[in-house]
């Protein structure tokens, strides 16, 4: 070997490594939080505000002070205990903790880009006279408007920012179906690209899912090698979704066990069970549907049995008064889980989603068709379907523009997107 | 570590083989800065690949080299026209541009542009074709040393999306233009190998928004990542 091949066999492998090392390390994308501890001393002594009184916050407010990181208008809903806030310019939301003191009511979180990596902190406080006062007497007040800070992510926020109350927030009214849009977070609330807080599929971004302004959720499901459905989207364990050194190949080559000692979703979180995640959505989030991404034929007869045990709890907890109504629908996305579904004895009983034809929602007896966005607004199609009693879901619009567009020209129940966010605020801002 | 080390021993065995004089007969290159003979044509084959972020790419996308080719024509007054076409079927790409170089004994310095037109197209699984198209302007300059018939360049690229646009069907579902999608760093080497042949190595790191290696991701994050490109070729 000349001296020149020895150098470009040494150049070729130092070339090689170098890529190899750098085509693992481009996988790993950083979660996009601030550092919350700065601001929770504001919630220092609050307590729980009443339900009743966070419903009377929730509304479109103008922006009084702040317009050029927030824009004009932004719509403010509670998920629970948080404020989430849903803005135009730069699909900006907030997440924010409540807490109320003295006749205020206080809120402290942060702020980010939906679509991009900037993200700051911020505090809001109702003050006793613009408005907190007779909220926490359950009285809408004549007028109402929020003060607060907001900046970057690592210091006190010192910008301000002034919301005033303008009007509720839209509902939409319809005779066919009962009235509800779904906003259907994708993958459990977002794709681990999005950066949300947590991994997709988790059962923790899926009670996160709310505070994104989503009532639905849609989630991946596989089965293990035992036989165990599972919460994941891809066919192999990969430095996209897990972290587990000695785990490659397909998810359906380990055991349930296998996985939940050797490897955690990219944010440290378990691969939840099926199991884990209806549990967690019908006792911990107010989540209203849950469309199953059935990835394998061979899961439609466990899912089935599981869809069913969830929607009787659901029912026992909605008598209860304790949960609003839960539909859990198997999703329908190609001709092979579509036989295996519809050879299922129970299956016109059985809530499903179809995305294959209007035809086979029909045969199926599927209570919403779900076409690719792509198709158009099928207007005619989805008029016919609500004559049927059925619905039409649209997957998966991330656009701003062409979420705003289906709003407003569309006839769809729901969209299914990576952006709740987004179609939070352009569905809610509508009069 | 063992990379910093395999650098050392590669740069230092430059040193070592070569001799102290500037002699740069049997030189054969396409992207070193060194100027050459008016006239005169040389060009490289070989293939490109780039890793895209697998956040971005996730498993549907199948990443496939680009087999590409490199021109130089070489112009007086240290001027040279560049080229390059690529293709892997489904990303198609042809640029043209310009650089001009100076040396002083084994260092050469070079600064250029060159514009890139790129097309891209898929039909997807659930039969909806997609495609895409752009163009990128790409100012660059480059610092190359020679060790006697082995040349090593370094070369710094700024990446500015002219226009960009892309479709599914004939509905157009995102465009930009005028836009900085960032920059590239690359270190390239030009030697000879084996009996006559000489070969082009290189990795280039890219730090972009939108690169159109990943078009076909319809990533909708406005975000830099970083892309990783390796290099090969034989040089004609």
């Amino acid at each position: 070997m000349t001296i020149n091949q020895l150098r470009s066999c040494i150049f070729i492998l130092t070339i090689l490594l170098i890529s190899w090392q750098l085509g693992a390390c481009n996988s790993e994308l950083r979660i996009i939080v601030p550092n919350t501890e700065i601001v929770a001393p504001a919630l220092k002594g609050t307590s729980a505000i009443p339900n009743i009184s966070r419903k009377l916050i929730e509304g479109v407010y103008a922006v009084q002070q702040g317009k050029a990181r927030f824009g004009d208008t932004v719509i403010l809903k509670h998920d629970r205990e948080s404020l989430s806030i849903f803005c135009q310019k730069n699909s900006t939301y907030m997440v924010l903790r409540s807490g109320m003191k003295d006749s205020s009511i206080l809120y402290a979180g942060y702020w980010r880009n939906a679509q991009s990596p900037q993200t700051g902190l911020c505090t809001l406080e109702i003050r006793n006279k613009d408005g907190a006062g007779d909220i926490l007497q359950t009285i809408r007040p004549q007028t109402l408007t929020i003060r607060g800070a907001v900046g970057g992510s690592e210091v006190q926020p010192n910008e301000p920012l002034i919301l005033e109350y303008v009007r509720p927030l839209f509902e939409r009214k319809r005779e066919r179906t009962d009235g509800k849009f779904w906003i259907i977070a994708h993958r459990g609330g977002g794709r681990n690209s999005d950066r949300l807080p947590f991994s997709e599929n988790s059962t923790e971004l899926i009670k996160f899912a709310g505070k994104l302004g989503a009532n639905g959720v849609e989630i991946d499901i596989r089965l293990t090698k035992d036989g165990i459905p599972v919460l994941y989207h891809d066919e192999n364990l990969n430095s996209r979704l897990v972290d587990g050194e000695y785990m490659v190949g397909a998810i359906g080559n380990y055991t349930f066990a296998q996985l939940q000692v050797l490897c955690r979703l990219k944010n440290g979180e378990r691969i939840p069970t099926l199991d884990d995640a209806l549990r967690t959505i019908v006792d911990s989030t107010n989540l209203t549907s849950v469309w199953l991404d059935i990835k394998e034929p061979a899961a439609i007869e466990k899912i089935i049995a599981m869809q069913k045990t969830y929607i009787e709890r659901a029912q026992l907890l909605q008598a209860a008064g304790k949960r609003d109504t839960l539909e859990i629908f198997s999703g329908l996305a190609t001709d092979e889980i579509y036989q295996a579904f519809v050879a299922h004895p129970e299956h016109l009983q059985i809530p499903s989603i179809c995305e294959l034809s209007i035809s086979q929602t029909q045969k199926a007896n599927s209570k919403v068709f779900a076409p690719r966005w792509t198709l158009g607004s099928l207007q005619n199609e989805v008029n016919s379907l609500h004559s049927e009693n059925r619905r039409a879901f649209v997957w998966t619009l991330d656009q701003p523009e062409f979420i705003v567009q289906f709003l407003n020209e569309g006839n769809y129940d729901g969209i299914l997107t990576n952006y709740p966010t987004v179609v939070a605020y352009n569905y809610y801002i509508r009069r | 570590m063992k990379i910093h080390v395999l650098f050392v021993i590669y740069f230092f065995s430059g040193f070592l083989f070569s001799s102290a004089q500037d002699n740069d007969s049997g030189r054969v290159y396409v992207l070193f800065p060194q100027e050459a003979v008016p006239y005169s044509f040389s060009g490289s084959i070989g293939a490109t690949t780039t890793f895209v972020p697998r956040p971005i790419a996730e498993e549907e996308i199948r990443q496939i080299p680009i087999l590409d080719a490199n021109f130089r024509y070489n112009l007086p007054v240290n001027f040279a026209l560049t080229g390059r076409l690529g293709s892997n079927y489904i990303t198609n790409l042809a640029s043209i541009g310009a650089m001009w170089s100076i040396s002083y004994r084994r260092f050469s310095l070079s600064f250029g542009d060159y514009s890139t037109l790129w097309y891209g197209f898929a039909t997807m699984e659930n039969s909806f074709d997609v495609s895409a198209i752009g163009w990128l302007n790409t100012p660059h300059v480059s610092f190359g040393i020679a060790f006697d018939e082995v040349l090593i360049s370094v070369r710094g690229e700024l990446l500015y999306i002219t226009s960009r646009s892309t479709r599914v069907g004939d509905i157009e579902i995102a465009s930009e233009k005028n836009v900085v999608a960032g920059g590239s760093f690359g270190i390239y080497t030009e030697q000879p190998f084996f009996r006559n042949t000489h070969l082009l190595l290189g990795l280039k790191i890219n730090n972009l928004s939108n690169a159109y290696q990943s078009w076909l991701a319809f990533s909708t994050f406005n975000d830099r990542l970083t892309y990783p490109e390796f290099m090969i070729g034989i040089l004609l």
